[in-house]
């Protein structure tokens, strides 16, 4: 975070550059928090586009009571969501996205075994169901070194609340697994 | 199902986005330039408005001052007079309610009073004539006391009312 400071202060002093290392630096990671939802890579690079656009526009309201990756994470949220309304068309990226994932291979998924596989499959599908309000929750909640109080700024919840509806996505997900 | 199960599905699903990742080239630079490219376009923009903003301003205040000096001073006179004019004819009408009024005042105090109008003496005369005598006098005690208990009755109905 403090790393982050002096390339905050150049940007809002006009450097554009500056906030091209930022960018660089957390490209990555709101291209997988994004990638979650928006299904294909195409679709995801370009909300990871904007979000940078956003958090540059909105960097002056950049407090330091959050880190900025968490910030950042808010507005990455927030413009997910609203394209995912925009477009309305997650069945079918959803789709795509799957085929994609099984076309690719991964080295990972050959290791696999097939109950595993098919798990997987299942559980694909009941995420893809989900509300993008609930995906994002749940998939910020399985983020490494993600703390509650992080997930619930970035959802703009309150704790209590962002606990209580992972509880639930979650035992949506447990009970529609076991049925 | 357990929760482990989600929890490796998950984290999965998130090492094969970050391998996604690791493919797309950095945007870095890219966002960089485009937003220089924003900046410059808007402080154009920002000029281009400016100076517009001033010529409007100027032309505006050209336009203004050029109508003030040629039409305003006619103008003004033309108010002026037509206040005048406007005054004179409130001025009448108001005299003739005033007129009016005296008249109906009269025309009531003679008919209060029993006063009657003859051939030989205006309304006005005879009224005035019978005002000094008793009857009329008697109800202007009548009328006085009339009005102060009104307004004694009214305070008291002020005083008393009871709070909504």
């Amino acid at each position: 975070m403090t790393q982050d400071i002096p390339y905050i202060q150049k940007t809002l002093s006009g450097d554009a550059r500056a906030y091209g290392a930022l960018v660089d630096k957390y490209q990555s990671l709101v291209f997988v928090l994004v990638r979650g939802i928006c299904k294909t890579t195409v679709d995801a690079q370009e909300v990871t586009q904007d979000v940078f656009l956003k958090a540059y526009e909105q960097l002056h309201t950049f407090k330091g009571t959050a880190s900025f990756r968490t910030w950042l994470y808010r507005i990455a949220y927030n413009t997910a969501i609203s394209h995912i309304r925009k477009t309305k068309s997650r069945g079918k990226a959803g789709d795509a996205y799957m085929q994609e994932v099984m076309h690719t291979g991964s080295p990972l998924e050959e290791e696999r075994d097939t109950e595993r596989e098919a798990q997987y499959e299942i559980l694909r599908q009941l995420v893809d169901e989900l509300p993008a309000a609930d995906r994002m929750l749940i998939e910020l909640y399985y983020y490494k070194e993600m703390k509650m109080d992080e997930v619930a700024y970035i959802c703009g919840l309150t704790q209590s609340n962002a606990k209580v509806r992972i509880f639930r996505i979650r035992q949506k997900l447990q009970e529609a697994m076991t049925i | 199902m357990n929760m482990d199960t989600l929890r490796d599905f998950f984290e999965d699903k998130r090492r094969e986005t970050e391998q996604e990742a690791v493919l797309i080239p950095p945007m870095g630079a890219q966002l960089a330039a485009m937003i220089e490219t924003r900046q410059t376009a808007r402080r154009k923009r920002m000029i281009y408005l400016w100076i517009a903003g001033g010529l409007a301003f100027v032309l505006a205040a050209a336009g203004a001052g050029l109508y003030f000096r040629t039409y305003v001073g006619s103008f003004f006179s033309r108010l002026g007079e037509s206040f005048a004019s406007l005054g004179e004819i409130f001025a009448r009408v108001t005299e003739n309610i005033a007129d009016s009024l005296r008249s109906i005042g009269i025309s009531l105090a003679t008919t209060v009073s029993g006063a009657r109008e003859t051939a030989s003496s205006g309304i006005i005369e005879k009224a005035t004539a019978e005002v000094s005598g008793w009857p009329v006098q008697v109800w202007y005690v009548v009328f006085l006391v009339g009005g102060v208990a009104l307004l004694l009755g009214v305070d008291r109905l002020v005083r008393h009312r009871k709070p909504a």
